[in-house]
């Protein structure tokens, strides 16, 4: 990269990054109280919902890791992200309705309601564990994402993305995270949609793409078989459904309409647009000699930088590990550089404001499932806004401490999804699908059940044939479910399960 | 092998929703900033 080209998306970069730095400050102004810095006093229109649920989920995975997997797997990489998207559309029409209508504040009471408070405080832990670990690998991928883009050192780049992402997220709260998003939305709909269409264009087309890259590269099963096509779709569809992220984009919204179209709205346009467009992005990258040099070129660097620092990596890891300089590469050379500088700070920003998203939601859970219900159950409003505006700063500078001494991303991430599929899914889908208070029992059961056999399944025995502990985990949640049920339909319910249907009111909206 | 055909068609719906979804944003955007000026004209006024 030139050095004159450097110094534009660097400077793009600070730009945007003194953007992000007036939104969440604007947005300090309209914030009042708990239910603004938690909640965005609930007045979120659809639209914006949409955009903020669909930039969540373009993070660093969905945009320069899913380049860099369809630029070396094909098209059945961009296929199978389509789980993601369904998951959004299915939560979306069925039940963002039913989260927001009840005026809920966390995932936790939505499980009391529905299973008494043992759930609730399980849930919690599930939300905590999930969140957690997703603000540590996204604060990491930061500086990764960043390091890999512009050749910032990791430790710099960790801690001037993470400063800005917690300033703006504890001064404005889900406001100021809203209000980004948007942002990130749009310079990211725009971008990719544009590089899409100029590379199609000066290819020629399908056609000629095809004559150009390896056959393979269109066929579903050239890398992948279909079994392992199969298993990982449906990883993906469980690994994010209900995350309290995605939660968070129902309680936002203006009403039960609005929280449905904004979340199922952001599924339906996902799969309509992005699939497609990494597709072609992918494919023009594996066939630019420009970008193939370049991973070349990231490839020889890894391998010497692990040789100095005496760190076992193989061929295949770091030609795997160089791809990630795919999508910004042909971004370099696709765009004018000023407008590269704009897509790559936006690239970044993606990364950033999945961070921004997770730190809000566990700011939120300290305060109303921990703070509000075990320390202070008579706290004032004004009492619960500083409560989560401490815990937003403390929260993103504990994740900084443990980003900077354990940044492998992959393995926090897949670590938590491993364990949010198999304790939360099922009981999610009974209390919106086949509720009864004589479910109870067998629900919390199978939560509990769940959770163990993921974790004797990853760390007892050591994940057996290719079978994920997601996968196991959510299939021994549901036999439990199964054979608890008959058993325990009509024992009476003790204080422990009984649900709390008398604090809220579904129709209160 | 998916049909290029098909891809074509799918390039061209990705294209249009993200056309479509920018202007109902702008549109959202404009409605905001007008409310906003409108209701500090009020404000103005009272």
């Amino acid at each position: 990269m030139q050095f004159a080209d450097r110094t534009i998306e660097l400077a793009m970069l600070a730009a945007y990054l003194v953007v992000l730095l007036w939104i969440g400050i604007r947005a300090a102004r309209q914030v009042k109280s708990s239910g603004d810095y938690t909640l965005a006093g609930r007045s979120v229109p659809w639209i914006v919902v949409l955009a903020t649920t669909a930039a969540t989920m373009i993070g660093g995975g969905a945009s320069v890791g899913m380049v860099s997997q369809v630029s070396q797997i094909g098209i059945a990489a961009a296929v199978i992200t389509c789980a993601w998207h369904l998951q959004l559309i299915f939560t979306g029409l069925f039940v963002a309705p039913k989260l927001r209508g009840l005026n809920l504040i966390t995932v936790g009471d939505y499980f009391q309601l529905k299973f008494g408070p043992l759930a609730r405080e399980l849930a919690v832990v599930n939300c905590v564990v999930f969140l957690v670990g997703a603000l540590a690998a996204q604060m990491a991928a930061i500086g990764m994402v960043t390091n890999t883009i512009l050749g910032v050192p990791y430790g710099a780049a960790l801690l001037i993305g993470a400063t800005v992402t917690i300033f703006y997220s504890t001064v404005g709260g889900i406001r100021a995270v809203v209000s980004t998003d948007v942002l990130q939305f749009v310079i990211l709909v725009i971008g990719i949609g544009a590089a899409s269409a100029i590379l199609m264009s000066q290819h020629g087309g399908f056609e000629a793409m095809r004559a150009v890259a390896s056959e393979g590269q269109f066929q579903m099963t050239s890398h992948w078989s279909a079994t392992k096509l199969f298993s990982l779709f449906f990883a993906f569809l469980l690994g994010e459904t209900f995350v309290p992220p995605y939660a968070v984009r129902c309680f936002i919204a203006k009403d039960k309409q609005h929280a449905k179209w904004g979340v199922a709205g952001g599924g339906i346009f996902l799969v309509l647009f992005l699939p497609i467009a990494t597709f072609i992005l992918g494919t023009a990258a594996r066939t630019n000699p420009e970008v193939q040099s370049a991973i070349e070129a990231e490839k020889q660097q890894l391998l010497v930088a692990a040789v100095d620092a005496r760190i076992p990596l193989t061929e295949e890891a770091a030609q795997q590990q160089a791809y990630q300089v795919a999508f910004p590469t042909l971004v370099r050379v696709t765009f004018h550089p000023v407008f590269a500088g704009v897509m790559i700070a936006a690239i970044i920003a993606a990364v950033m404001s999945s961070a921004d998203s997770c730190l809000s939601c566990l700011a939120t859970v300290v305060m109303e499932d921990v703070y509000r219900r075990h320390v202070a159950p008579g706290a004032s409003d004004k009492f619960l806004l500083r409560v989560a505006q401490v815990s937003t700063l403390m929260l993103g500078a504990a994740a900084v401490v443990g980003a900077w001494f354990f940044s492998n991303v992959a393995d926090i991430l897949v670590f938590i999804y491993d364990f949010w599929a198999p304790t939360m899914v099922l009981p999610f889908i009974i209390a919106v699908f086949w509720y009864h208070k004589s479910r109870v029992y067998a629900v919390v059961v199978s939560m509990i059940v769940g959770a163990v056999a993921a974790i004797v399944w990853r760390f007892g025995l050591g994940s057996p044939s290719d079978v994920g502990p997601a996968l196991f985990g959510f299939a021994a949640a549901l036999v439990a479910f199964l054979v608890t049920l008959p058993l325990t339909s009509r024992l009476p319910l003790g204080w422990l399960f009984r649900p709390s249907d008398d604090i809220f009111d579904e129709e209160s909206v | 092998m998916i049909p290029v055909s098909l891809l074509t068609v799918l390039h061209f719906v990705s294209l249009a929703s993200s056309l479509v979804i920018l202007a109902l944003l702008a549109w959202q955007y404009l409605r905001k900033v007008r409310l906003d000026k409108a209701r500090n004209n009020s404000r103005e006024d009272l």
